[in-house]
Parts: structure tokens; C-alpha cells; sequence
């Protein structure tokens, strides 16, 4: 399960992109989509939050993707998503917008996955990079590796 | 395909119908089909391929290192070069108190025309060129 989340296109591994090699804690960083996740499979729903941002809504996609439990939030992510407050970007290739494009595909949304696909093709320097996300089978890139040692995981590219 | 590759590829090919219009708008004066006349089609030559080498599109073999945006917005700039010919104008007139100069009843005067042609700017030369390109649809790419 953590394969996917640590091998996500989330801060650390835009250090990985730009040193080759990346330590990620185990502690942290994912415990808050985590605790959202777990709430929603043991069906904890007065607990699961109305309002995320895009970061922590591409994190969950990412647990609910591996989980293949997309069905479970139907409910929710709907919610989720008309209270995003990010907008997608128009006018910059960015981080985000990579997210935006995860997260409009992962959720099924049209309008925003056609205007980030647009603003990522119009705005992209060189090829568009999917920036390690777990974007899966027709969407992802090659895989990668994860060694363990210690307390530590460690993404080799 | 995968739509990180279709991205990249749309991307690919939206990139290169410009420059393909510019490589193509470059070679057209040399075989004389462009601008009204051998000045016309020089200069529109020269200037082209000044502002093509100026955005590394010169020679057309270079990769394009710039965002789709970005070489528009380039392009979409491009000066178009200004110059002027001689023109001469007769112009008949019975001012009788000239007639101790010579004059026969027509006057000439040489004026300075800005030129312009169809051909003469770039706007005209390359055309509207899209400054976006439309985004994928999701239908043709299933969870």
C-alpha cells in the first residue's frame, strides 16, 4: 500500500526528480489521507472532512485507486471536489496541474480534465512528465523501485 | 495509447504544424512565389529568417525547446519589416504662371509609398494561429 503512496507525485518525490534519490519518512506525511482512508472503508462518515485540497484529494486517489474502492466515496468526492478552492491552472505548467490531471481522471471529470490536458500540452516545455504519479496502467510511466532499509524507504529512480 | 503519451504527442504535433508553416513560408520565396516583387519576397525572406534564427528555429532541424504558448506568442510577434518605394504621380494642371519653366499642363511628383502587399506582413503571411491547444477528452480514456 505505501508503494503507491510514496511513489506519488507528492512533495518528496519532486525531490526525487531533482536529486535521483529521495528519503522518505514513513511518519507524517500521509497519516492525515490515511486516517481519511481508513474512515472510509470502516465507514466512519460523520468523521470524513466535506473539504480537502488537492493535495490530500490526490493522495486518497491514490489509496482508492490501489484499493480499487472508488465506489466507496462516490458519495463524498463530489463534495470533495466542487470545494476545491485550487483552480486549475491555465496559464503554467506546474506541479498541480499534473495533479489536476490525476485527480480529473481518477474522479471522471471532463471539464477539468480537458482543461488541464490543454493547459499541460499549450504550457509544457519539453514532454509532459508525469512526475512519478501512480497515474495507473494507461496513464503511467514505467515503474519504479523501492528499497527498504531501516525505518526508511528509499525511491531509487 | 496512453494519454500521457497522447499528450505529448498532440503536443509534438501542435508544435510542429507551426514551425512547418514557417520552414514552408521560408522556402516560398526562393522558388519566387512570394511577394509582389524581387525586393518584396528578399526582404520578406531576410526578415523571416532572422526571426526564426532569433528563437533558435534556424536551422529547421533544431528541437524546439519553448512551450506551445510561448512560440505563438513569438511568432505572433514577429516584426514585420517596413520600407518605403518610389512612386510617381502625374497631375494635370492649368496654372498658367508656371509656363515660363517649361511646363506642358502635367506636373510629376515623386512620392514615397509605404509598401504593402498581401505578402508584406506577417500577420497575413502566417495566418491565425491558435494560441491553445484543445484538451483530451476523458471519454476516450477509461478508469
Amino acid at each position: 500500500m505505501f508503494k503507491k503512496i510514496l511513489t506519488g507525485g507528492f512533495e518528496e518525490s519532486v525531490a526525487l526528480l531533482e536529486t535521483g534519490s529521495v528519503e522518505i519518512s514513513m511518519e507524517g506525511w500521509d497519516v492525515e489521507a490515511l486516517l481519511i482512508f481508513i474512515k472510509i472503508i470502516h465507514c466512519r462518515h460523520s468523521d470524513i472532512p466535506r473539504k480537502l485540497n488537492l493535495e490530500m484529494l490526490a493522495k486518497i486517489a491514490v489509496l482508492l485507486d490501489y484499493h480499487e474502492c472508488k465506489e466507496a466515496v462516490r458519495f463524498f468526492s463530489d463534495a470533495w471536489i466542487s470545494s476545491l478552492e485550487e483552480k486549475v491552472p491555465n496559464s503554467t505548467y506546474s506541479r498541480e496541474l499534473i495533479l489536476w490531471i490525476w485527480v480529473s481522471w481518477f474522479f471522471r471529470l471532463p471539464s477539468h480534465f480537458g482543461e488541464a490536458t490543454s493547459t499541460a500540452m499549450s504550457w509544457s516545455i519539453g514532454k509532459v512528465d508525469n512526475l512519478g504519479l501512480p497515474i495507473p496502467g494507461k496513464v503511467i510511466g514505467k515503474p519504479r523501485q523501492i528499497f527498504t532499509t531501516g525505518k526508511h524507504l528509499i525511491w531509487n529512480s | 495509447m496512453e494519454f500521457i503519451e497522447a499528450i505529448n504527442n498532440r503536443r509534438h504535433q501542435a508544435v510542429s504544424q507551426v514551425t512547418d508553416l514557417l520552414n514552408m513560408r521560408l522556402q516560398t520565396p526562393l522558388s519566387g512565389n512570394l511577394g509582389c516583387s524581387f525586393e518584396c519576397s528578399s526582404i520578406m525572406y531576410g526578415a523571416l529568417a532572422k526571426h526564426m534564427h532569433s528563437i533558435g528555429l534556424l536551422p529547421a532541424t533544431a528541437s524546439v525547446r519553448m512551450s506551445y504558448t510561448d512560440l505563438i506568442q513569438r511568432v505572433s510577434s514577429f516584426k514585420s519589416p517596413e520600407w518605403y518605394h518610389k512612386l510617381q504621380v502625374a497631375k494635370q494642371s492649368d496654372d498658367s504662371s508656371l509656363k515660363h519653366y517649361g511646363y506642358n499642363g502635367t506636373l510629376y511628383f515623386e512620392i514615397q509609398m509605404h509598401h504593402y502587399c498581401t505578402k508584406s506582413t506577417f500577420l497575413l503571411l502566417l495566418g491565425s494561429l491558435n494560441t491553445a491547444i484543445g484538451g483530451l477528452s476523458l471519454d476516450y480514456y477509461s478508469s
